[in-house]
């Protein structure tokens, strides 16, 4: 069995969801200065005002997505850029770019997978009402987080 | 699909025919129909679908595909040969004619192949939203008219 191979099948079989929620922990530190922990989804129902989402390529092949309100957009944008962050534009631009390091720090964090896994640009979408639909067809992991006592949604859903 | 156009990487390359091309041959082969380049309009489309595949590697941004609910609605009765069709698989067909014609547009640059590689599609609907790419190199696109409707092809590199 090859490597490739042999990590697609611990891939189907892995956890992946604490290797998530670190990378998720430690970008929020470093980048916004807090301490996020995991929350129960039922009781902090998070919003989709604004959902950034970045392509994994390769070895592990996917999509991560961060989803939130539009405020908390906003915040975040503040925190990264200062008060300047004034436009959606900016706001966009910090939450996909706290979703491309997210992504990065996850993809680093599993041994052997980081030169083979490689990672598209993030998008953003923002709107009152839409949809998204991932056509991956594979395990899918959820985290919700609270940043400034609001919920945040970090998901990874893998091709099988 | 035949293998034309020889590109590699460049900032400067443009890429817009090896897309157009790459869309045409998805639409002949997949929905048995030729669409040609639309005129430009100033006309926006507000809503509908979007399809998106990301590009990863030697080439990276990413491919989406846009169009009104009823045209994703026709491709969907057209690639399942059904005269009704589900919202799942309205979604599941624009997301595979997307990565089809990224798959496609990929190929089509000799020696990129093996090092660029496409993630997984997402496609977005809704009546009200807006997308915003950060890839900041070169974006070029193509409006092709599909049963009379026009369908948006865009392909976003990272500079």
């Amino acid at each position: 069995m090859s490597t490739d191979t042999s990590f697609i099948t611990r891939s189907h079989e892995e956890n992946w969801l604490p290797v998530l929620e670190l990378a998720v922990e430690e970008v929020f530190e470093i980048m916004l200065g807090c301490r996020v922990k995991p929350v129960a989804q039922a009781e902090h129902p998070p919003s989709s005002e604004f959902t950034a989402m970045i392509g994994l390529a390769g070895a592990l092949c996917g999509v991560i997505t961060v989803c939130c309100s539009a405020k908390s957009a906003g915040q975040m944008a503040t925190k990264m850029l200062g008060d300047a962050a004034a436009s959606q534009s900016e706001v966009g631009d910090a939450l996909g770019e706290i979703c491309n390091m997210i992504a990065g720090n996850f993809k680093n964090k599993l041994a052997g997978t980081d030169e083979r896994c490689m990672l598209s640009v993030p998008t953003v979408i923002s709107g009152e009402e839409y949809s998204l639909h991932s056509m991956a067809d594979g395990k899918a992991v959820e985290t919700v987080l609270l940043f400034e006592n609001a919920p945040v949604a970090v998901r990874l859903e893998l091709q099988a | 699909m035949t293998a034309t156009a020889a590109a590699k990487p460049s900032p400067h390359e443009n890429w817009l025919p090896t897309l157009v091309l790459a869309t045409q041959e998805v639409f002949e082969v997949v929905l048995g129909c030729k669409v040609k380049q639309a005129e430009p309009s100033s006309e926006v489309l507000k809503g509908g679908f979007t399809a998106i595949v990301g590009l990863a590697g030697a080439l990276c941004g990413v491919v989406t595909v846009c169009c009104a609910a009823v045209t994703a609605e026709l491709m969907a009765k057209g690639m399942l040969g059904d005269a009704t069709v589900s919202q799942r698989q309205v979604v599941d067909a624009l997301g595979e004619m997307c990565n089809m014609i990224a798959g496609n547009f990929k190929n089509k640059l000799a020696g990129t192949d093996e090092r660029s590689m496409l993630s997984v599609p997402t496609v977005i609907s809704g009546g009200q939203y807006s997308l915003h790419s950060l890839a900041d190199g070169q974006s070029v696109e193509s409006v092709l008219l599909y049963e009379d409707a026009r369908v948006t092809v865009r392909l976003q590199l990272q500079g």
